[in-house]
């Protein structure tokens, strides 16, 4: 099993495009990131969930004191408007430069590997400089299950 | 020049060691001071250059260093990188935020006394860091600048740190070359310290305290905090709060018991992880230790390290003998002179510079007065008038000291910019009226 055959493929973000439509295709595509392209038409780097959300609504301070929130916050209360807030941000404030990618001929293994190595759930697969989609932690299991749907012993708990 | 006998003549080219060591040293502080290259880095290589220049030998350079500064600053780190963990200050905080109901300007009184209390008993960086986030989250509920409160939390984990012997490396430094203790510390600097503190905030009051209001709806929202749940384990609250009393119980009692400060933090360190790992699998404890070993502020002990050296060069070159003299020349040998000449110009000094490598060099500076001065046991209101100058310095600019540098950092990430010059504007002369109270007080009780 190579990369290429578990690959999702995504659009790719560009200049000026809304937060409200990244976020739109990482759920569509269940992917936590796309790539970002510049108008030059490189690859410059990525829009990820988890960084986006981050830096748009999650202030150092709060991370830090996370238990210690409650129910009464001021940016609770203005949920919706905040939300809308974000959502029709252009994008390109949020591109982090550096991403991790990998041929689509290459193991599951390896792509496995880069993840826990980078600590990220996720690679983009690109062959010569031409993307093909991103390759998740995720997917990698759903193919492990795919193709292990019974057990040896199905009931029976393994050690 | 003086002819110093302990000066290796080995130097390259046959140059004299005392230009030598003058230059090294002179080069590797502007460097520092441009802020170009990590400190650590650089003080590392000057201390390189000193033994492979011939100033010193490798023996010589290794005598330079006070380990016992190394030791204290490492096991404090130690203690601290695990207990904060346990988010017991951040309950504090907002427990005593919650104490006052609330109301602005009590919660600021509040968020400074707790900040001087810890940054005398932590260090004042990890005091800022534990502090500071929850004044950004307060502030934001009740709609008032946070800029009034971290200004007053810069100033009081300056002025907090400069009460004891492990609130401040300053104090530390001092504490192990002059042999003085952390009852010396809190004998003769912590008396001072709550009417410095005091007049800080009437001044803070009379700029911003007025104007801090909220409403009710706004302060209901801080009193629904929870701050209990910032205890995020128990256990580790009950060792680590265990192992630091006993610790500062220790620093009390270190005399009788015969146990120098670096002894007492080191100990308590090794105690502290031990307690953590004990039931842990050995690849777990590994895996921890590497962790805490990691929130070390290793860039500090090695800039320690460097500077050390450095000093150390310049001392067995004969310059700082030459130094002591013309200051003792400049001063008249009047005690009242020299010790207001120290402890204003380390203030000033500390306020553009890190007060770290100064308090360095005025070490050995000082050590080399005492004969002028009757001995060693007469230089008491000189060490004094270093540690207050140079701790008390650091609250002139947000440079000064680290620790105002974290806040600054912090705030600007929050998107709340603190800008050098308007807060200089405000703490310089603010950092001159508590030197002067600290002059005040050294002169009308040591001189």
């Amino acid at each position: 099993m190579k990369v290429e055959d578990i690959t999702i493929p995504t659009t790719i973000a560009t200049e000026g495009m809304l937060v409200k439509d990244v976020f739109r295709e990482c759920v569509h595509a269940q992917v936590p990131a796309i790539p970002y392209r510049d108008r030059n038409g490189e690859l410059e780097g990525r829009i990820s969930i988890r960084d986006t959300l981050k830096r748009s609504c999650l202030p150092e301070y709060m991370v830090e004191l996370a238990y210690v929130l409650s129910d009464k916050l001021t940016c609770i209360e203005d949920a919706e408007a905040k939300a809308r807030e974000v959502l029709c941000q252009v994008v390109d404030p949020y591109v982090i430069p550096k991403f991790y990618s990998i041929k689509p001929d290459s193991t599951l293994l390896r792509a496995i590997a880069i993840m826990e190595k980078n600590n990220c759930s996720y690679l983009f697969v690109a062959n010569e400089g031409e993307y093909l989609g991103v390759v998740t932690r995720m997917a990698v299991v759903r193919w492990m299950i795919e193709v292990n749907e019974n057990c040896p012993s199905d009931g029976v708990a393994q050690n | 020049m003086i002819e110093n006998s302990h000066a290796v003549s080995n130097v390259v080219f046959g140059l004299d060691p005392f230009w030598v060591s003058i230059v090294l040293f002179v080069s590797t502080y502007l460097v520092i001071i441009s802020d170009k290259v990590n400190r650590a880095i650089v003080a590392g290589l000057g201390a390189a250059l000193m033994v492979v220049l011939g100033v010193l030998n490798q023996e010589a350079a290794i005598s330079g260093i006070d380990f016992n500064t190394l030791g204290l600053l490492t096991g404090m780190m130690v203690i601290v990188a695990i207990t904060r963990r346990c988010g017991v200050f951040q309950f504090v905080a907002i427990w005593t935020a919650k104490k006052v109901a609330a109301r602005p300007w009590p919660i600021l009184l509040m968020l400074s006394v707790v900040t001087a209390v810890f940054s005398a008993l932590l260090d004042n960086v990890t005091t800022v860091l534990l502090i500071v986030p929850v004044t950004l989250l307060i502030t934001g509920e009740l709609k008032v600048s946070p800029y009034p409160y971290l200004f007053a939390e810069i100033i009081s984990s300056n002025i907090g740190g400069a009460a004891t012997l492990i609130g401040d490396p300053p104090n530390i430094m001092i504490g192990s070359a002059a042999g003085l203790s952390f009852n010396d510390f809190l004998l003769n600097m912590a008396p001072v310290m709550p009417l410095i503190l005091a007049v800080t905030l009437i001044i803070i009051y009379v700029i911003w305290g007025r104007g801090l209001t909220a409403t009710d709806e706004d302060r209901e929202r801080i009193l629904s905090f929870r701050e209990r749940e910032a205890i995020t384990d128990i256990p580790l609250l009950k060792k680590s709060m265990s192992v630091l009393a006993l610790v500062i119980l220790s620093f009390v009692l270190a005399h009788p018991l015969g146990l120098e400060p670096a002894t007492i933090a080191l100990f308590g360190a090794a105690i502290l992880l031990l307690l953590v790992n004990i039931r842990s699998r050995a690849d777990k404890q590994s895996e921890r230790v590497h962790h805490i070993f990691g929130e070390v502020e290793w860039i500090t002990i090695f800039f320690f390290v460097g500077l050390f050296v450095l000093v150390h060069g310049i001392e067995r070159a004969g310059v700082l003998e030459v130094l002591a003299e013309h200051m003792i020349e400049f001063t008249g040998g009047e005690m009242a002179v020299t010790s207001m000449t120290i402890i204003w110009s380390s203030a000033i000094f500390s306020a553009i510079v890190d007060n770290i490598p100064f308090v360095a060099t005025m070490i050995p500076l000082i050590k080399s007065m005492a004969p002028a001065f009757g001995g060693s046991e007469q230089l008491l209101p000189l060490w004094w008038s270093l540690a207050m100058g140079a701790c008390l310095g650091g609250n002139g600019s947000l440079v000064g000291a680290s620790a105002n540098l974290i806040v600054a950092g912090f705030a600007e990430r929050a998107g709340h910019r603190i800008n050098f010059l308007h807060f200089m504007l405000v703490a310089f002369p603010m950092m001159l009226v508590t030197v002067a109270i600290a002059s005040v007080y050294v002169y009308l009780r040591y001189l």
